[in-house]
């Protein structure tokens, strides 16, 4: 079967300003692949291109097909814009009825999406919802028809705590019963044990396509969390031998460019006391900055 | 599961105008489109010599309440989602743009027909009590009226996809006919039925269309046979222009 969604030669421009130069990628089956970027790398874009929301140079395919062409749009693929998109005036029970109703659904659909995601009791219009409840109200109208494909833009923003492991719970047994995910998300420390794949799209172009283990090795920078009981002398000493030094929060150095050992040494040679040596595993937000580069 | 049928893709439509306060532009079209019948017969009847002529202008009196209503309606229900959002979800579940377009068209067609039928309905009661003769050309009129405001509502729909705003769609929907055109023929000093380069403008172009097939010595000045086909050409015309529109901007860049 081909891959879930296969993405080739986007190109978009928005005010003469190059959004989308190329950009290509797959998505496979039985995965949830992580669309990641800084803010205006063009994802939103790329996800709108996608499902048909949006008009451009390039070809973006569902099944191997263009989503216009798609028999049951609904029934194939889910998706979570970045905004809900609903009448404030409306409730969410008829949001969703008239989702039911266009994807050809009964409206017994639209209450099991209600109960899915906490929102069976909530009677009020749109425009009195939390942005948390919001969010749930665009994942249950992604998840009303049981697709095979999901794209969710930010599914995690206003979630609490109880709702985002709930999601990535359901993110998880979804993609093992061989449904097909990409989710963008900026919470990427978060999200990294979701993430079976990544695609981190760069100034319009994609910068990394693969499994995130791998995006973790090729950008990886191990750092060591040091403590001493005299941190200025200790980081200049270890400037000298050719590491990078950053202050973190609290009296601790991240080193980077020097492992555990080769800083006890000189901490040795210095003769000052090391009361913390640390050494982190690369986190995915991490590697992402090493890969494009601190966002002002 | 299979592709929606356009019946139920029609349904999803009024479904999702809930919410929308819709219904206070309705009743208060009706109740206007009631009391604009009754009131023009209650202006002739008060003349001792009111005959099927008089009467008939009740008959033709066709609800501007209803016009305006439809105006209303695709302001908020059709231009409305594109300002919070809300067509996305049509366009995602319905990606080809012209069964989108025309699924979307019909509750706010129906509606507008339905407003225009009360209009009439109250117009032939206020003949009825004028020249009961006058029913004679209701028949005709009614059609050519609920025509009318079916073209309108077409119109209106478009106008409302094209622009994608509620304040330009209810402006230019509500202005352009009911203000600035009379506004132009009065300045000009011209009389809009009678010189065909005025039918050229949409407004006028329906309203004299709808005004033609209900006879010589029934209504006031209209149109004769051998004008209808421009008539008709005009309509068409602004139609095929209003839905080419509608159509090239659903396909092109989309809002955010």
């Amino acid at each position: 079967m081909r891959e879930a969604i296969e993405v080739a030669g986007l190109t978009a421009a928005f005010g003469g300003r190059t959004v989308l130069d190329g950009v290509a990628f797959t998505v496979p089956w039985g995965a949830v692949t992580g669309f990641i970027g800084v803010n205006g790398a063009g994802k939103t874009t790329t996800l709108r291109r996608i499902v048909g929301l949006e008009a451009g140079g390039g070809v973006a395919r569902v099944a191997g097909m263009a989503y216009a062409d798609l028999e049951a749009p609904a029934a194939m693929l889910g998706c979570c814009p970045d905004v809900l998109g609903a009448a404030p005036g409306q409730t969410a029970a008829q949001h969703l009825d008239a989702l039911a109703l266009r994807a050809g659904l009964d409206r017994g659909a639209a209450r099991r999406a209600l109960a899915e995601v906490g929102l069976s009791g909530v009677d009020g219009r749109i425009r009195t919802l939390s942005l948390g409840q919001r969010r749930r109200l665009a994942i249950a109208g992604a998840l009303l028809a049981e697709p095979r494909v999901l794209v969710l833009d930010e599914p995690f923003d206003g979630l609490d705590p109880g709702g985002r492991r709930w999601l990535s719970a359901r993110l998880r047994a979804y993609a093992d019963a061989g449904g097909a995910v990409l989710l963008s998300a900026h919470a990427l420390d978060e999200a990294e044990p979701l993430l079976d794949r990544l695609v981190c799209l760069h100034a319009g172009a994609v910068r990394f396509e693969g499994p995130t283990e791998a995006f973790l090795r090729a950008h990886a920078a191990p750092v060591v969390l040091v403590r001493s009981l005299d941190q200025p002398r200790l980081a200049r000493a270890l400037q000298a031998a050719g590491a990078v030094v950053h202050r973190r929060s609290g009296d601790a150095l991240a080193v980077r460019e020097l492992d555990a050992p080769a800083i006890a040494r000189v901490a040795a040679r210095l003769g000052v006391l090391l009361t913390e040596l640390a050494p982190r595993r690369t986190s995915l937000s991490d590697a992402f900055a090493a890969a494009v580069g601190a966002a002002p | 599961m299979t592709r929606p049928r356009f019946r139920t893709l029609a349904a999803a439509e009024l479904v999702a105008m809930r919410g929308r306060r819709l219904g206070w532009a309705v009743v208060l079209a009706a109740a206007g489109s009631c009391v604009g019948g009754l009131a023009m017969a209650a202006l002739v009847l008060p003349f001792d010599a009111a005959s099927a002529i008089e009467a008939s202008t009740v008959v033709v009196s066709r609800g501007s309440a209803a016009a305006v209503a439809v105006a209303v309606l695709a302001a908020l229900a059709v231009a409305g989602p594109y300002r919070d959002g809300s067509w996305m979800h049509a366009a995602l579940a319905v990606p080809h743009v012209g069964r989108r377009l025309a699924a979307g068209a019909v509750p706010a067609v129906g509606v507008g027909v339905g407003l225009g039928a009360v209009a009439i309905a109250s117009a032939a009661v206020g003949a009825a009590l004028v020249d009961a003769s006058a029913l004679r050309a209701l028949p005709v009129a009614a059609a050519a009226h609920l025509g009318a405001i079916a073209v309108w509502s077409v119109w209106l729909v478009c106008l409302a996809h094209a622009t994608r705003s509620p304040l330009a769609t209810l402006g230019i929907g509500a202005g352009l006919p009911l203000v600035a055109e009379p506004a132009l023929a009065g300045l000009l000093a011209i009389t809009p039925v009678a010189d065909a380069r005025w039918w050229l403008l949409p407004g006028i172009a329906l309203r004299s269309l709808a005004e033609a097939p209900v006879g010589e010595g029934v209504v006031l000045d209209g149109p004769s046979p051998a004008q209808l086909p421009l008539l008709l050409a005009s309509v068409l015309g602004w139609t095929a222009a209003a839905a080419l529109a509608a159509w090239l901007r659903a396909r092109g860049a989309q809002p955010r």
